[in-house]
């Protein structure tokens, strides 16, 4: 069950908020709680009771590890063996078949014969329910938050389903107090199903259209494609993949607003960045805050020599491509950031301050968008054919489907609306900080909702819309 | 200030609650145009609730269960019209908007763009097999047309937009130039509908294909029939009747196939679309013998508006319909069933025929006969 499902829009969410909102105070955590084990249930009950299970071991083993509870080297060795645990679920989870193929591959290439194993299956969320856990663990472990009072509220915790299977990654320190005590109020329940809304119509309307641009050019073979069209299929990503995480996240956040939860922010208009610096500050705020706090700090992070600064920031950035998938894409497309973050250390972004802000702002947009060519591609092979293309050094394209049926015109459209909400600076801030409420921004505040309301329609009409597909007869 | 954000949020909650508020009125267009494959609600069963299939198909029910999906899918269409001229967001959508207002049915573009011409080595196996047929037939004194019918982007290939046109594509040869030049160089004789229907057009000034649906209409079945009859005739020992179509103004009034693909569009205002079409009379003229032959008649959904001038004016007298060899239809009687290719008694429904008409789609002239005529050639051999 996705939050742009019929099921969701029209049967859970409004049953979950008419439960909740009749329920006493004492147990409105436990009916958020059964929503979300139905929730995360419906769509992977094999990974449901592993879920549970590693949420009370989680649980149980977090008050082994505060703070003068016991011996420093029991605390330290109990962290390490409950961080090892979820580290190694997620290992074994998202990157086993990874790793078996890749020795099977080396094997086969000296002669051997390929070894056989069985696919494991993906649970969903993994990556991010396991950060939420280690997060946990490692803000305990630190004495900068307590363990949850409730095995119900550390649950909840995790399997919280605005954020379960998509983020943005919480930090327990910063919701722990939400847990036992939050506020509910009409301006929260208003801005979350507004926000609810705009994330809605962000998926819906931009990313899904542009998709659907996305796949028929990727489907094409480099002597197919062209270097215009490449460039189109390319840009067309970049916008989608922001427009989808940034409007799931919107969702999420919406969502989590409407139950009386203040999630962070986690984009922040990241194409408006000026560098790679400047635009992990507004891409996947969560996941740049978390590899910061427990993968780039604890290596040294810039601390040290520029020599070891620049390895801790490859690391880091090698990690977080093998976190977003299992394969050698994510991991140059790691190494790619990395390598330009580098560079910005080296003094690159001190020339993108200098210069004026639209060219700084176009060279980071296209040097992001030829990296997001590694996350898209099927295999590494194909990103290269795909960058060949758009450099204009690729065969000769010979085009043999028709322009529509790659591009139309409502394809065009939503492209050309992605790049103004994605550029122009009087659109779509993110996040409307309370400081920066004025009253002439108080009309436009107010016309948010009816465009609210216009986007659910739309989105609604659009999602029936692509999910029928008649022919005129029987097909037999 | 603030209740302006409670009657939002009432608002919002109120169209969540819309489609149990449905339940208890009609929306507009509800109903939707066109054949799925339902989504039904499948009896839970643990294993598919583990696999996911019985998510997926429980979710797939409840979207089309909700009062309020046809008006959804309509709405979105109608917007698409509007704001892009496309007739859906759903890139798979069947149905696109051509020139003209005309909508033309997605899977002939690729014809048209020669995308999937047919090797000419398997056109010349079927040519082979067409004049086997016929002299098999005639043998028995049972008479033999092949009908290849045309569709609305070839016939009129100034509807298809440029966005739907692959450069250069339409003037290069294709499978039914290939097919056609076959025929007449083995003298399998042929009713060519695009060259039949484009001298009535000229003649009578008149619309062939309806804007709004895939098929021919009526005014061009009823030449084609008369065309059909007229092949007939000279085969037969007896003769045949013969039909004579005249044009008669003009008609408001669609039939189901001068509007399938409007249904298939699924738009909230269809009637903007709608065009008048040709009316027309049509005379028949007895065979001097006063027979009626009888007719098997082997083809695609191009053969039910022929089929409907024969039942009107009865010019065979038994006619057999096996659309795509997967489905007959007898009349008179009406009855209507499925087949099996392989079992089908070919010889019986030849048994019971004077005359073999099959009919294909010069975009689809690789799959002429959908196995008929193997099985035709078959039983007639063993006689």
């Amino acid at each position: 069950m996705v939050f742009s499902s019929f099921l969701f829009l029209f049967l859970f969410f409004p049953l979950v908020a008419a439960v909740y909102l009749v329920t006493p105070a004492a147990l409105r955590n436990l009916v958020l709680l059964i929503a979300s084990v139905l929730f995360y249930g419906w769509g992977a009950p094999q990974v449901l009771p592993f879920l549970l299970l590693g949420c009370t071991f989680d649980y149980y083993v977090s008050g082994w590890i505060v703070p003068g509870r016991v011996g420093e080297r029991a605390r330290k060795a109990v962290f390490a063996a409950a961080v090892i645990v979820n580290l190694s679920a997620l290992l074994y989870f998202k990157y086993a078949n990874f790793f078996i193929g890749e020795v099977s591959r080396a094997v086969a290439a000296f002669g051997g014969s390929r070894l056989s194993w069985e696919a494991v299956v993906l649970p969903l969320g993994i990556s991010f329910f396991t950060f939420h856990k280690i997060s946990y663990l490692g803000d305990i472990y630190r004495g900068k938050v307590t363990p949850s009072r409730s095995i119900i509220d550390y649950t909840l915790y995790i399997l919280f389903f605005p954020q379960l299977i998509a983020g943005p990654i919480i930090r327990f320190a910063d919701v722990a107090s939400q847990f036992d005590a939050r506020v509910h109020s009409i301006d929260d329940i208003f801005e979350g199903l507004v926000r609810f809304c705009f994330g809605l119509g962000k998926k819906v309307l931009i990313a899904d259209s542009l998709g659907s641009v996305v796949d028929s050019h990727f489907a094409l073979s480099s002597s197919k494609l062209g270097c215009g069209p490449a460039w189109i299929a390319v840009v067309s990503y970049s916008f989608q993949i922001y427009f989808d995480f940034s409007g799931y996240s919107d969702m999420a956040i919406g969502l989590a607003r409407v139950f009386g939860f203040r999630f962070k922010e986690n984009f922040n208009r990241p194409y408006r960045a000026l560098n790679f610096t400047d635009f992990w500050r507004r891409w996947h705020i969560s996941l740049s805050n978390f590899m910061r706090e427990y993968v780039y700090i604890p290596l040294g992070g810039n601390r040290g020599t520029l020599l070891r600064t620049s390895i801790n920031l490859w690391v880091t950035f090698l990690l977080s491509g093998l976190w977003h998938g299992a394969s050698w894409n994510f991991i140059v497309w790691g190494a790619y950031h990395g390598a330009f973050l580098t560079l910005d250390k080296l003094g690159l972004h001190r020339l993108s301050e200098k210069s004026p802000r639209w060219i700084a702002m176009s060279a980071t947009f296209i040097l992001v968008t030829v990296g997001w060519v590694f996350f898209r591609a099927d295999t590494l092979a194909h990103a290269f054919d795909i960058l060949t293309t758009m450099s204009g050094l690729g065969p000769r394209s010979i085009p043999l489907k028709p322009r529509a049926f790659i591009i139309d015109n409502r394809g065009i459209a939503m492209l050309l609306v992605a790049a103004l909400v994605s550029f122009a600076p009087w659109c779509m801030k993110e996040h409307s900080d309370s400081s920066e409420r004025t009253s002439s921004t108080f009309h436009l505040r107010m016309l948010r909702a009816p465009v609210a309301l216009v986007l659910f329609l739309l989105s609604t009409a659009a999602l029936a819309s692509r999910g029928y597909t008649p022919f005129l007869y029987f097909k037999f | 200030m603030r209740a302006f954000k409670i009657a939002f949020i009432v608002a919002l909650f109120t169209l969540l609650a819309l489609p149990l508020l449905c339940s208890f009125a009609t929306a507009r267009g509800a109903d939707l145009g066109g054949v799925t494959k339902r989504g039904r609600s499948a009896p839970f069963a643990l294993s598919s609730f583990v696999s996911g299939i019985y998510q997926q198909q429980a979710e797939t029910h409840f979207a089309r269960s909700l009062p309020v999906y046809g008006f959804l899918v309509r709405l979105d269409n109608q917007l698409s019209l509007w704001g892009f001229n496309v007739l859906s967001s759903n890139p798979k959508s069947r149905v696109v908007l051509g020139n003209g207002g005309h909508l033309i049915e997605r899977s002939y573009l690729a014809s048209f763009n020669r995308q999937s011409v047919p090797s000419r080595s398997r056109l010349v196996a079927i040519v082979k097999e067409l004049k086997v047929l016929k002299d098999l037939l005639a043998q028995r004194g049972k008479a033999f047309v092949l009908l290849v019918s045309t569709n609305k982007p070839s016939f009129y290939p100034d509807v298809v937009p440029s966005w739907y046109r692959v450069d250069g594509a339409p003037e290069k040869q294709g499978g039914f130039e290939i097919f056609s030049a076959l025929l007449r160089e083995r003298g399998v004789d042929f009713i060519d509908a695009r060259a039949l229907l484009k001298a009535v057009e000229e003649r009578d000034r008149v619309s062939i294909f309806p804007p709004t649906g895939t098929h021919w209409n009526d005014y061009a079945a009823c030449h084609i029939t008369a065309e059909i009859a007229s092949r007939v005739a000279p085969q037969l020992v007896g003769g045949a009747p013969q039909l004579q179509c005249t044009l008669d103004g003009e008609r408001l009034k669609q039939t189901d196939q001068d509007v399938d693909l409007l249904r298939l569009a699924n738009v909230l205002f269809p009637e903007s679309l709608i065009r008048p079409a040709p009316r027309f009379i049509a005379k028949v003229h007895p065979a001097t013998s006063g027979s009626k032959p009888r007719l098997l008649m082997v083809g695609t959904s191009f053969c039910w508006q022929i089929l409907q001038i024969l039942n009107r004016r009865a010019l065979f007298g038994y006619r057999e319909f096996l659309y795509y060899f997967q489905r007959q239809v007898i009349v008179p009687g009406g009855s209507q069933r499925s087949i099996k290719k392989e079992s089908f008694d070919v010889a019986a429904a030849l048994d019971r025929s004077d005359v073999v008409v099959i009919e294909v789609n010069e975009a689809y002239v690789h799959r002429t006969g959908y196995g008929f005529i193997e099985r035709a050639i078959d039983a007639l051999s063993k006689e």
